[in-house]
């Protein structure tokens, strides 16, 4: 790379000196800037936190969705080497992931060990119990819709009475999750707006108390740009502040909710924790909030240093 | 050179300037004179481009800055020293900030600018000021760096508004007598000033305004 010549170096040490000062302006005022960068905060942890909820709940739901089965119910007479052949032929389908066949003897012994049923099997003097193919359908991939129409062809097969597949909770599940994401983006859209806002607001009170700063530098010859940069970065220090600040706060209470979540999670025999924002996310929520501040700024300044001009 | 061609402005019914005409030549010194309103700030401000003549042409050199775009008024600027009343300086900067603010705006390379920042301090004989913040000066130092400011860049033109109004007789002569020495080194300087007692110390040139017109112009 090239060494920049003196006219971009001394552009370069421009912005510094406008990024250092916008920093020396916010220690300047330490509690009225702390309690805007609060609100900031708030206002960006919220739609944060919606996000941080949707994800864990996606997890969850996620390891739900490992094991959607359909059930095929086998004819009466169908024998334990037809069973074992049409396993393996449903093994070799694409959208199926894992077959297992349950012989009427296995169902009745596993009915067995909960229900103790030794007499009622003497009393009837044969097993009732159906032989049962659980067949395991690849996912996440195939929409509930695709599941129904797979169930529908199992149906279909010989030797299959009958065919099942609880789709109603994969529905409600998959259309819950897609309210949660709209609601998501939504709620995350107001809360950028309001992040925008209250830091226009800010910066619009302190322009007012540049006025004769700006006029002085107006008359010396200063540009527009010039002008307006150190509220600009101002801005975005206040959003990438905001945005450090909701990042901790997210983090604090995903380890606050990590050991009662893991309690209740071990109810249901499960290992679950919460998933925290990996980097990228965390990087996108911080940079994110410091790029809504510095538009926040151009709002503030566009309106309100033009007359000053 | 400054040269105002039958140059007329108007403030919604009030007349501010009527059809005034000068030239000031390249490295002349002369002062802007007449009672309060008679249109000696007009005709700075009109210079600065921060009005438009309602009529007549402005020109600074052989350029006429009249209808100049409103994104070249920063440019033109940074080729002007301006000295207002007050002494106009940030107060949250230091001395030395504040005189090298032109050349900041200028986009100098830091490494030139301090120099030249010094040798601004060193002809208002402030530099040993250069960390003080502006409310530690007294008024005649406050205003000596905003000249030390408006010289900095080293303008071909320096225009000044009453720049002894708020300091002791003293102090005026003092500031008078450095305007002196800028025109000496060859600026054109342009100063609106009442004080005819003290203008009347100095040889140059005094235009006279009344009621917007220019009814004096004594060498």
């Amino acid at each position: 790379m090239s060494k920049p010549t003196r006219r971009q170096a001394s552009y370069l040490s421009m912005h510094a000196r406008s990024f250092i000062r916008s920093l020396g302006d916010l220690t300047r005022q330490p509690i009225g800037n702390a309690m805007t960068i609060l609100v900031i905060a708030i206002a960006i942890v919220l739609p944060a936190l919606f996000y941080f909820v949707g994800m864990n709940v996606k997890a969850v739901a996620d390891r739900w969705h490992d094991q959607p089965q359909i059930s095929l119910y086998l004819t009466n007479h169908t024998n334990d080497e037809q069973a074992r052949q049409l396993t393996e032929a449903l093994q070799k389908r694409d959208l199926v992931a894992s077959v297992i066949y349950i012989s009427p003897d296995q169902g009745w012994e596993a009915l067995d060990q909960v229900l103790h049923l030794k007499t009622l099997k003497e009393q009837l003097g044969t097993n009732p119990l159906p032989g049962i193919i659980r067949v395991t359908p690849r996912w996440p991939g195939p929409t509930p819709e695709a599941l129904k129409k797979l169930t529908d062809q199992l149906g279909d097969l010989s030797h299959v009475q009958d065919a099942e597949l609880d789709v109603g909770w994969v529905k409600r599940l998959y259309y819950i999750l897609n309210i949660a994401q709209r609601l998501l983006i939504g709620v995350g859209c107001l809360f950028a707006l309001a992040v925008v806002l209250i830091i226009a607001n800010t910066i619009r009170l302190s322009i007012s108390k540049h006025e004769r700063e700006m006029a002085i530098l107006t008359l010396l010859g200063a540009s527009k740009s010039f002008i307006v940069r150190p509220f600009l970065y101002r801005g975005f220090v206040y959003g990438l502040l905001g945005g450090v600040l909701a990042r901790v706060a997210l983090w604090a209470l995903s380890n606050w909710l990590s050991e009662p979540v893991q309690q209740l999670s071990a109810t249901y025999l499960s290992q679950f924790s919460l998933h925290e924002l990996d980097a990228l996310a965390s990087a996108i929520l911080i940079v994110g909030s410091g790029l809504l501040g510095w538009v926040g700024a151009k709002l503030a300044t566009s309106t309100q240093i033009a007359k000053h001009l | 050179m400054i040269r105002f061609d039958q140059v007329s402005k108007r403030y919604g019914k009030q007349t501010a300037l009527n059809q005034v005409s000068f030239t000031l030549p390249e490295g002349d010194m002369a002062f802007l004179t007449g009672h309060s309103g008679a249109g000696k700030t007009s005709i700075l401000r009109l210079i600065l481009c921060q009005e438009k003549a309602n009529a007549g042409q402005v020109f600074l050199g052989n350029r006429s800055i009249t209808h100049i775009k409103k994104r070249q008024v920063p440019l033109l600027r940074r080729q002007l020293g301006f000295i207002a009343q007050e002494a106009n300086l940030l107060e949250d900067q230091t001395v030395f900030q504040n005189v090298a603010l032109p050349l900041i705006i200028d986009r100098w390379h830091s490494n030139d600018l301090s120099g030249r920042t010094l040798a601004a301090l060193d002809k208002v004989q402030l530099r040993h000021k250069a960390n003080c913040k502006p409310h530690e000066l007294s008024g005649g130092e406050q205003q000596r760096i905003n000249i030390a400011r408006a010289i900095v860049h080293k303008p071909a033109i320096l225009l000044a508004d009453e720049p002894t109004g708020n300091l002791d007789p003293e102090l005026a002569k003092d500031i008078l007598a450095l305007f002196d020495e800028l025109n000496r080194c060859g600026m054109t300087i342009l100063i609106a000033s009442h004080a005819l007692d003290l203008i009347a110390t100095l040889p140059h040139r005094i235009l006279t305004l009344s009621h917007g017109q220019l009814v004096g112009d004594h060498a």
